[in-house]
C-alpha cells in the first residue's frame, strides 16, 4: 500500500513530466478508494486537462467547487477549460472567483458586480476587519450566481461579526442547494450538536469527513475539536495500480530499478519489472517507499537529474495525441474502474441521492383477490423481497401498499384510493419528495400485481386507429405530468390470479437479488470477466432468438443485430407455429419478436411479404401460440415484443396471453404493447422498432431492464425530436403503450452487483413539458384536396411497400403542435397546449383496412406523413 | 412465587476455543458456586458453540447468550441463518452478532470514508435482525463502545430513528440493545440519569463538571434514547462490564473487588433501569493468549473480585436469586417402566395427544426432568416412587392420565396445546 502524500507526490511528478496519462492512473487508482479527496480530484481534473479531456475535467471541477467553494485553484481551471471550450462570459465568473479567493483586483468592465463586492467581503474578512461590511456579502448573495461561495463567504462573515443564527441560516439554505459543500456540514454538524440533535450532528460530521476525507477543508474544525479526528479516516493508503514509468521514476530522483543488481529488484515480480529499452521502462511502485532517512542513491553513469524542461531534449511525446488506441484504453481500464470501485465520473445533472427501490401493491385489493392466508404469503414474500435488494450495494428499499397507512406513515404520506392510478401516482410523488429529505429517491417502482390490484393509467390515444385508450404504467414513472419522458424504470408482475405462482415468481425474484447483491470474491470477478472476454469466441449469439414478420424483416434485422446473428433469424413465413424449427424452442436469453398481434386473440401472426412469398398462400400463418412457450428452462429470460397487444393483460389468463404464459414459464422480463404498435417497414427505424433497437443496446450495457426501457424510451424521445422537431402520434404511443413486465432490476447473468455501481441514474433536472403533435380532430381534408403529385407519391408507397393497403379507407388531418381537445382527448391537449394553430404545415395520412382469414379480422393501420411539399416523411404501420 | 431471574453472569472468554466437556465440568463448579444466571459464549461464523455445551449449561440453570463479533466486511446471512437454525434447535434464546460497528476499525478504510455510515450499517444488519425474529430469537442489537469513533449516543439514535423510517419499528418490539458497561476508573454512578441529567454533555466533549455514557450507568443512556425514539425503553443486555480488562493489570485487585462487589450489589439491588436483562463481568477465564486477565485463572484460583463476588452471593441471600433449570423440551410424555403393563393396547388412547403436542417421548425420568411439561399414563405405581413428586420438584408441570380409555386426554388437549398446565410448577422465566 502507497500513502496518501507519495500517492500525489507520484502524481504531481506526473503531471511535470508530462505524463497525464499516468497522473490520471493514479489519479484514478486513488479515487477509487478514496473518492472524497477533494486534493486528488483536483490533480485528476489537472490530468484530464492536460489531456485534452476538457469536458470531464469542467464536470469535476464544477462538482469540485461545489464541494469546496474555496478553491481558488478549481476556479481558475474551471475558467481556463472554459475559455478553451468557447464558453468566455462563463470563464469571466470563475475567473472572478479565483481572483475573489486569490485577492487579486476584479476589472468592473469584465467582471460582474456581485463579484467586485464579493472580494471587497472576502478580503475585509481575510484581514479579520471588527467591521464587516455583511450588506457588499448580502449584494452577492442577492445576485444569486448559482454558486456557493458567496454563501460560504457570508456565512463566516456572519460568525465573525457574532451572529451564529444568521450564519447558521445561511448554511442551511446553502446545504440545501449544495449539500456536498463541507463549509455547510461542518457548521450544521457543530450547531446540530450544541442544539442536543446528536444522532444528525454526528451525521453531517461524518458526511462531511466522507467529502474530505484528507481533512483538508476542515482543518480548522480538526484543529479546535480534535476528538472530531476519529470521525476522519486515519492510514489513508492504496494500491499502486501501475509500474511508475521510467520517465517519471526519473524525475523523482530515484530511478534505480534499471541499474539494481539486487535479486530483490529483478527476480521476485517479474511483471512489475521495468525492461532496460528506456522510454518503457517502469518501476516497481514499492521502490517508492524509501526510507527517507536512508541516503540517496548513486546515480548510475547514464542518470541524470532531469527538470521539467532542461530544454536540451525533445519533450516526450504525449501518447495520447499521437495513439489515440492508448488513449481508448486508459478510458476503458478508468471506466472499469470507476464502475468497479465507485469512482464513476458523475454527470453534470446526476442525481446523487440513494435509490430506493419501492415494492408497490395494494393491501385491500390483493386481500380481496386471494384471501387473508395467501396475502400473508405475498406480504412476507414481498417483505423478503425488500430486504434482499437492500442488500445490493448502494440500494435502498421499502414496500407500499396505497391504502394501507402502516406503510406510509413514515413518510408521512395519507392512504388513498388503491383503484385510482393517479392518486397512487400522486402519492408516489410525495413519496419521492419525502425521500428527497432523508437523501433518497426513488429508483425503480416495482409493481404488484394485474389491474384490478394497481390499476393501468388509462391515457388518451394520441392516434387515430381502433384503440379507444392506452394503458399505460408510463406516469408511475414520474413525479410530474410529462409522463412520455419517465424518471425511473417501472416493473410490473401482472399476475395476481394465482397467489401461489405469485409467490413463486416473487421468489425468484429474490433469489435474483440475493444472489446479484452479495459481494463477488475475486475468482468470480475474474469467472465473469472471462466469460464476457471470451463468450465472443465461442458462437456469441447461441442463446438469442429473432423472429419476425416476413413482410418487417428489413427493420427486424436492423434491431435483432444488436443482440444475434441476422442470419439466425427466423420469419413467418415460412416458419409456423406449428412447424417451430429446433433453434427456436432450444434455450433462449434474449428473445426479439416482431410479429403481429390481435386484440382478442391469443397468438402472434407472421404477414406474408407479398415480394418474397409470392408463393405462400396465408397471409398471415400463425407464427406462435402460449403452447409453444415450455418452461424446463427454455423459456426466454428476457422478451421484446413488438406485437400490437403483445402485452395486453386487460381480461386476460396464461391461456389467453402470451406476455402472461411468458411469466409463467420462467420469463423474468417481458416488454410489450398494451395497445396497437407501430413500426417501420425499413430502415431508419422509428416507433416500436427503434425502442426495440435501443432497449437490446441498453441491456448490452449491462443496464438492468428496467433502466434500459426507461433509457430507450427517453432516447427514442430525443432522437424523434432531432428528426422531426416534435414527438407525433405514434412516437407518443410507443412512448406510452409499452410496459415492462418484471423486476424492473433484473439483468441476465447473475454478476454480481459491483460496489459503486449505478445501474440506475436520475437526472436532477427535467423538461415539465415535451414538444407534441396532435393529428387528431379539426376538418378533415379530403383526398382530393391533395395535390395530384402527393397522391401519385402516397399510391407509389402503398404499391411497393404495402400493396394489400391500396384499398384501404383513408383520413387526412392536419397535424398541430397545440390542440384545443374540443373534439377528441389527446396528450396534446390534456398537457396544456390548448390554442389551435402553430401547424406544423404536415399532413398525417391515415389508412386502414381489415383483413380476414376466415377465422379472425386483422384489422392493419398505417400512417404516413407527408411534409408541405406533398413528400412523404414518415411511414408507420401497426404490427 | 415466580423466582426473580439472576441479571448477573460472565463473558466466559474472549476466544471461541474451550467448549469441550472437560472445559464444561471445570467450570460448572464455579457457575453454580456463583449461582449465576447468564453466560455469554463468544462463536464464529465458521463454528457453531457445540451443543453438548449448551445443554450442559442449560442443565445447570445457565442460560447461554451467544455472542458472534463478526466482520463487518464479509457478514454472511446464509451462514448467520444456518446457524441461527442450529440455535433455535437447541432451545437457545439470545444471540447477538457484530461488535461495536461505532469504530473505524471494524469498517473497511473506504466504506468508513464513504457518506451514510448509519445506512450502510443498517442494510448489513437488518436481514440479521429480520432473520434472528424468524428463527424466533429476539433481535439484538450489537455493543457498540462507548464513546468510539462515531460517538456511540448519535450512532444508536440514528440506527433507531433509520429502522423507524424504513417502516421497521415492529422490531423495536422485541429488540434488545447489547452494551458494554466499563467503569474506566470511573465513579460507578458516572452518568447516573442519562442525558436528562447531563444535558451539557456532547458527544465528543463532556464539559469540565459534566458527566457521559461512558461508564456503569451507559444503561441509563440507551435507555434513554431508545425511550425517545421506540416510545418504549428496549431490554438492555450488558454483554460485558465491569473494571475495563486494560486496566485489570494496572489497577490493584483490592480495589477492583471492591468495584465488582459493588457493582454486582448494584445490580442485584435492582439499582438499574428495569429493563436490564442480564449484566455479565468480564471474563469469566482469560484467552488463549492471556492479554488480559480473568477472574479465574485456569487452575481456578479465584481473583479478588470473584471471591467478593462469591462473598456477596453467599452474604446476601434476599438479593439472589433461585437459577431454575433450562428446559429445552417443551413436552414430555413418559412412558411407564412396569413391564407387565401393555403399552400396545393403550396406544390408541395416546395417539390423539401425541398428535396433537407432539412430545418427546421416552422412558427416562432424568430426561423429563428437563421438559417443561411431563405427561404421565396410567396410575401412580406404574412409575418409579417419587417420580411424580421429584419431577414437580426439578419445577416440571406434571400431568397424569389414567384413564385411557375415557375421552379425558381429548378433553384436556386445548388446555395442554395452549400451554397452561393445570398443575403448577415452576415456570420458566
Amino acid at each position: 500500500m502507497t500513502d496518501r502524500n507519495t500517492f500525489f507526490k507520484l502524481i504531481e511528478t506526473a503531471l511535470l513530466a508530462n505524463r497525464a496519462d499516468y497522473a490520471r492512473h493514479t489519479a484514478s487508482d486513488w479515487l477509487a478508494l478514496w473518492p472524497g479527496d477533494v486534493r486528488a480530484q483536483l490533480l485528476l481534473a489537472r490530468a484530464e486537462v492536460q489531456l485534452g479531456a476538457h469536458t470531464t475535467a469542467l464536470e469535476r471541477l464544477a462538482r469540485l467547487v461545489h464541494v469546496d467553494p474555496e478553491c481558488a485553484e478549481a476556479y481558475g481551471m474551471l475558467a481556463s477549460v472554459l475559455r478553451t471550450l468557447g464558453a468566455t462570459s462563463r470563464a469571466l465568473i470563475f475567473e472572478a472567483c479565483e481572483r475573489i479567493l486569490m485577492g487579486d483586483e476584479l476589472n468592473s468592465s469584465r467582471h460582474p458586480q456581485w463579484a467586485i463586492k464579493l472580494r471587497a467581503a472576502y478580503a475585509e474578512l481575510r484581514n479579520a476587519r471588527s467591521k464587516l461590511p455583511l450588506r457588499l456579502v448580502q449584494e452577492a448573495l442577492a445576485a444569486d450566481p448559482d454558486l456557493a461561495l458567496p454563501y460560504v463567504v457570508g456565512m463566516r462573515a456572519q460568525l465573525s461579526a457574532g451572529d451564529p443564527q444568521s450564519a447558521l441560516k445561511l448554511a442551511q439554505v446553502g446545504h440545501h442547494r449544495w449539500p456536498e459543500c463541507v463549509a455547510f456540514l461542518l457548521m450544521l454538524g457543530e450547531t446540530s450538536l450544541q442544539q442536543g440533535d446528536i444522532g444528525r450532528g454526528v451525521e453531517y460530521l461524518h458526511r462531511a469527513s466522507s467529502l474530505d476525507c484528507g481533512g483538508d477543508l476542515s482543518a480548522a474544525i480538526l484543529e479546535r475539536q480534535p476528538e472530531y479526528r476519529n470521525l476522519w479516516p486515519e492510514h489513508l493508503a492504496a494500491e499502486l495500480s501501475r509500474p511508475v514509468p521510467a520517465d517519471v521514476a526519473s524525475l523523482l530522483g530515484d530511478n534505480r530499478l534499471v541499474g539494481s543488481k539486487t535479486p530483490e529488484a529483478s527476480g521476485d515480480s517479474p511483471d512489475m519489472v521495468a525492461n532496460d529499452s528506456g522510454d518503457a521502462g517502469e518501476q516497481s511502485p514499492n521502490l517508492l517507499q524509501t526510507d527517507p532517512e536512508s541516503p540517496l542513491p548513486e546515480p548510475e553513469p547514464w542518470e541524470a537529474f532531469r527538470g521539467p524542461d532542461p530544454g536540451d531534449i525533445t519533450p516526450p511525446e504525449m501518447p495520447v495525441r499521437e495513439q489515440p488506441e492508448a488513449l481508448l484504453e486508459i478510458d476503458e481500464d478508468l471506466r472499469r474502474l470507476a464502475d468497479r470501485l465507485n469512482a464513476r465520473r458523475r454527470t453534470r445533472d446526476e442525481d446523487g441521492r440513494v435509490p430506493a427501490y419501492i415494492v408497490l401493491t395494494s393491501r385491500s385489493r390483493m386481500l380481496q383477490k386471494m384471501g387473508e392466508d395467501d396475502f400473508n404469503h405475498i406480504d412476507n414474500a414481498v417483505m423478503r423481497l425488500v430486504e434482499a435488494v437492500r442488500r445490493r450495494p448502494g440500494w435502498t428499499a421499502y414496500r407500499i401498499y396505497p391504502d394501507d397507512p402502516s406503510t406510509l406513515e413514515p413518510f408521512g404520506l395519507a392512504p388513498c384510493d388503491p383503484g385510482n392510478a393517479w392518486q397512487i401516482k400522486l402519492r408516489l410523488a410525495d413519496l419521492d419528495a419525502s425521500l428527497a429529505q432523508r437523501g433518497e429517491m426513488i429508483g425503480a417502482l416495482y409493481i404488484i400485481g394485474g389491474n384490478d390490484v394497481i390499476p393501468f393509467h388509462r391515457l388518451p390515444n394520441p392516434t387515430d386507429d381502433s384503440d379507444d385508450e392506452v394503458p399505460s404504467d408510463n406516469p408511475y414513472a414520474t413525479g410530474d405530468e410529462n409522463y412520455f419522458l419517465p424518471e425511473w424504470p417501472v416493473g410490473r408482475l401482472p399476475l395476481d390470479a394465482k397467489s401461489s405462482t405469485l409467490e413463486k415468481l416473487l421468489e425468484n425474484s429474490i433469489a435474483y437479488h440475493l444472489q446479484t447483491g452479495r459481494p463477488a470474491g475475486s475468482l468470480h470477478r475474474l469467472g465473469n470477466w472471462l466469460r464476457r472476454r471470451l463468450s465472443s469466441f465461442f458462437n456469441p449469439n447461441a442463446r438469442t432468438l429473432g423472429y419476425t414478420a416476413s413482410i418487417w424483416k428489413k427493420a427486424s434485422l436492423a434491431v435483432y443485430k444488436s443482440i444475434g446473428d441476422p442470419r439466425s433469424m427466423f420469419s413467418s413465413p415460412p416458419v409456423e407455429a406449428s412447424r417451430l424449427p429446433a433453434g427456436a424452442i432450444r434455450p433462449i436469453h434474449l428473445s426479439y419478436f416482431n410479429l403481429h398481434g390481435l386484440e382478442d386473440s391469443p397468438e402472434w401472426y407472421g404477414q406474408r411479404d407479398p415480394l418474397r412469398d409470392a408463393d405462400v398462400k396465408i397471409e398471415f400463418p400463425i407464427a406462435l401460440r402460449p403452447q409453444d412457450v415450455v418452461n424446463s428452462g427454455r423459456a426466454p429470460r428476457i422478451v421484446f415484443s413488438e406485437a400490437c397487444y403483445g402485452a395486453n393483460i386487460l381480461g386476460k389468463d396464461v391461456d389467453t396471453a402470451l406476455s402472461l404464459k411468458f411469466m409463467t414459464s420462467g420469463t423474468q422480463a417481458i416488454v410489450g404493447s398494451t395497445k396497437i404498435s407501430y413500426g417501420s417497414i425499413t430502415p431508419p427505424l422509428i416507433a416500436a422498432d427503434l425502442l426495440g433497437r435501443l432497449f437490446w443496446q441498453n441491456l448490452n450495457s449491462r443496464l438492468p431492464v428496467g433502466e434500459a426501457l426507461r433509457r430507450a424510451k427517453l432516447q427514442l424521445a430525443t432522437e424523434m425530436h432531432k428528426r422531426q422537431g416534435y414527438l407525433d402520434g405514434e412516437d407518443q404511443k410507443t412512448l406510452i403503450s409499452f410496459v415492462l413486465y418484471g423486476d424492473p432490476l433484473y439483468r441476465p447473468g447473475l454478476e454480481s452487483i459491483h460496489p459503486g455501481e449505478k445501474t440506475v441514474i436520475r437526472r436532477s433536472s427535467r423538461p415539465s413539458t415535451m414538444k407534441t403533435a396532435c393529428a387528431l380532430g379539426g376538418p378533415q381534408i379530403e383526398q382530393e384536396q391533395l395535390s395530384a403529385t402527393t397522391m401519385k407519391k402516397i399510391e407509389l408507397i402503398l404499391a411497393q411497400y404495402l400493396p394489400g393497403m391500396q384499398d384501404a379507407s383513408c383520413t387526412i388531418h392536419h397535424q398541430h403542435m397545440q390542440c384545443d381537445g374540443s373534439d377528441h382527448a389527446c396528450p396534446t391537449h390534456l398537457m396544456g397546449q390548448k390554442n389551435l394553430g402553430s401547424e406544423t404545415s404536415s399532413l398525417v395520412v391515415t389508412l386502414s383496412k381489415s383483413f380476414s382469414d376466415g377465422e379472425r379480422t386483422h384489422p392493419h393501420f398505417a400512417r404516413l406523413t407527408l411534409d408541405a411539399a406533398g413528400k412523404v416523411m414518415k411511414l408507420a404501420v401497426s404490427r | 412465587m415466580v423466582p426473580v431471574q439472576n441479571p448477573l453472569g460472565f463473558y466466559y472468554r474472549p476466544d471461541d476455543l474451550h467448549y469441550s466437556q472437560a472445559d464444561l465440568h471445570h467450570w460448572l463448579g464455579v457457575l453454580r458456586n456463583l449461582q449465576i444466571h447468564w453466560l455469554v459464549l463468544r462463536g464464529s461464523l465458521e463454528r457453531a458453540v457445540p451443543r453438548e455445551f449448551i445443554q450442559g449449561l442449560q442443565l445447570a440453570g445457565v442460560e447461554p447468550f451467544i455472542h458472534v463479533p463478526l466482520d463487518l466486511q464479509s457478514l454472511d446471512l446464509q451462514c448467520i441463518e444456518s446457524q441461527l437454525a442450529n440455535y433455535a434447535e437447541w432451545n437457545i434464546r439470545y444471540t447477538v452478532f457484530g461488535d461495536r460497528p461505532n469504530q473505524r476499525g471494524m469498517w473497511k478504510p473506504s466504506e468508513w470514508a464513504r457518506g451514510g455510515l448509519v445506512d450502510q450499517f443498517i442494510d448489513k444488519f437488518l436481514p440479521v435482525w429480520t432473520a434472528q425474529a424468524r428463527f424466533g430469537f429476539r433481535p439484538v442489537f450489537p455493543a457498540l463502545e462507548p464513546g468510539g469513533d462515531y460517538w456511540d449516543t448519535a450512532f444508536l439514535q440514528s440506527c433507531l430513528k433509520s429502522l423507524q423510517r424504513r417502516g421497521r419499528s415492529d422490531l423495536f418490539q422485541t429488540m434488545i440493545l447489547a452494551t458494554y458497561a466499563w467503569t474506566y476508573d470511573r465513579p460507578l454512578d458516572w452518568g447516573i440519569g442519562g442525558p436528562a441529567a447531563w444535558p451539557e454533555s456532547k458527544p465528543y466533549h463532556t464539559p469540565q463538571g459534566s458527566q457521559d455514557q461512558r461508564g456503569a450507568r451507559i444503561v441509563d443512556w440507551y435507555a434513554s434514547i431508545a425511550s425517545e425514539i421506540t416510545g418504549s425503553a428496549l431490554d438492555i443486555f450488558v454483554l460485558a462490564g465491569g473494571v475495563h480488562p486494560d486496566n485489570r493489570r494496572t489497577s490493584d485487585q483490592e480495589t477492583q473487588a471492591e468495584i465488582h462487589a459493588s457493582l454486582a450489589r448494584d445490580v442485584l439491588m435492582s439499582e438499574y433501569s428495569d429493563n436490564l436483562l442480564g449484566f455479565c463481568f468480564y471474563s469469566l477465564s482469560a484467552g488463549a493468549d492471556k492479554k488480559y486477565i480473568g477472574w479465574y485463572d485456569s487452575e481456578l484460583a479465584s481473583s479478588k473480585s470473584a471471591e467478593s463476588l462469591e462473598r456477596l452471593m453467599l452474604a446476601a441471600p434476599e438479593t439472589k436469586s433461585v437459577s431454575s433449570p433450562i428446559k429445552p423440551i417443551a413436552h414430555y410424555l413418559l412412558l411407564p417402566t412396569r413391564t407387565d403393563l401393555d403399552l400396545s393396547a393403550n396406544w390408541r388412547g395416546i395417539e390423539p395427544l401425541v398428535m396433537a403436542l407432539k412430545p418427546t417421548i421416552g422412558f427416562s425420568p432424568e430426561e423429563a426432568r428437563l421438559a417443561r411439561q411431563v405427561i404421565l399414563i396410567g396410575e401412580s405405581d406404574a412409575y418409579p416412587a417419587n417420580c411424580e413428586h421429584e419431577l414437580r420438584e426439578q419445577g416440571c408441570a406434571v400431568r397424569r392420565f389414567e384413564d385411557l380409555e375415557s375421552d379425558e386426554i381429548l378433553l384436556a388437549l386445548p388446555e395442554l396445546t395452549a400451554g397452561k398446565p393445570t398443575n403448577t410448577g415452576a415456570d420458566h422465566v
